[in-house]
């Protein structure tokens, strides 16, 4: 067996994260100058300047504890082999109908996104969605069959503030929050709304994937995303219409259906 | 991770030009500079609305413990004040 001394997660974590070193480097040079400064130098700007280096010292030691346990490239990764599993079962069954984002039952659980066997323009019912299965019927015919899976914009809410039904305000703000502030994949979000859809804004979105089963029938990873939030800050299932690209932004239409 | 960055700079910046302008007003007092970084620290909480709630959970405990230093200068000051000194 190999030796794991010093390779425990806690110690990976104390010795890669930056903004515990540099949180480090500015309490304790503040620290030690403030004194120097203020009785030998007896300037009390300085004396400030090495007050004003302990707060940021203890802000950015501060924010290192919230910095997730797992790397961006390990997160990356199960992430991409979650949507190539999706892909790899869209192609199997041949499914190439566009998936309806549902927002979470009532009674609680996850939002939802369920990609119908047959495309017939149904709309699916939240109720009759039976969690935790993978396939499900979803309307009262026999053939309203369909795929029901959980998308990473579904898991992204988790400790996130946004209410079933929140209204417009609460999506923008969580998608912001999710985009910008937990999973880092954009600059900034903005979203306009009318009665029937919804036009959500990115700003420099970094998360590319190009797999055609996936992305034809779910959207881009940050559209979906999108669609998830969107559709449990609506209530309201949503369908993505379209995706387009214009310079570094990418314009997210998403389609409210009755 | 970029919004981390952005606030550790707004931070940095925001601390040097307070610094500075007390500096050239020949503000001599450190309780006033301290007060004056709290106020700054708690409007950039503030701004920074897209912080994941475990980071702004943190970041809150270290504002409120330079609210904290920002009430006993106050205190202190008050004490001053009324017994005259």
């Amino acid at each position: 067996m190999s030796n794991l001394t010093g390779n425990t997660p806690e110690s990976r974590k104390k010795t890669r994260n930056p903004y515990r070193s540099l949180g480090l480097v500015l309490t304790v040079a503040g620290a030690l100058l403030a004194p120097v400064f203020y009785f030998l130098a007896a300037s009390v700007p300085l004396t400030a300047l090495a007050l004003s280096a302990i707060i940021l010292g203890l802000v950015s030691a501060t924010l290192a504890n919230a910095r997730p346990e797992i790397t961006p490239e390990a997160a990356q990764m199960m992430l991409r082999t979650g949507m190539e599993n999706i892909a790899s079962l869209l192609e199997e069954l041949g499914l190439t109908s566009r998936a309806i984002y549902l927002p979470s039952p009532e009674k609680g659980g996850r939002p939802k996104a369920v990609i119908p066997l047959k495309e017939d323009g149904f709309v699916p019912e939240v109720t009759r969605i039976v969690p935790d299965r993978l396939i499900t019927r979803f309307g009262p015919n026999l053939e309203n069959m369909c795929l029901s899976v959980t998308t990473p914009g579904s898991i992204s809410l988790d400790g996130i503030p946004l209410v079933r039904g929140g209204g417009t305000g609460q999506v923008e703000s969580a998608l912001s929050q999710v985009l910008v502030g937990l999973m880092d994949l954009a600059d900034s979000v903005s979203l306009h709304t009318d009665e029937r859809r919804l036009l959500v804004d990115v700003t420099n979105p970094k998360l590319k994937y190009d797999n055609v089963w996936y992305c034809r029938s779910l959207g881009s990873p940050v559209a979906s995303v999108v669609a998830a939030i969107a559709s449990e800050g609506l209530a309201r299932p949503l369908r993505i219409k379209s995706e387009k690209a214009e310079g570094k932004n990418v314009r997210i239409e998403l389609e409210i259906l009755p | 991770m970029r919004v981390y960055n952005s606030f550790i700079v707004a931070l940095a910046v925001t601390f040097t030009l307070i610094t500075l302008f007390m500096s050239l007003f020949q503000v001599a007092g450190l309780d006033a500079y301290f007060a004056v970084y709290t106020i700054a620290l708690l409007v950039l909480i503030a701004l920074f609305t897209v912080f994941s709630p475990r980071a702004r959970r943190n970041l809150n405990q270290v504002g409120i413990g330079a609210f904290g230093g920002f009430m006993v200068i106050v205190a202190v000051k008050i004490v001053e004040i009324l017994s005259g000194k």
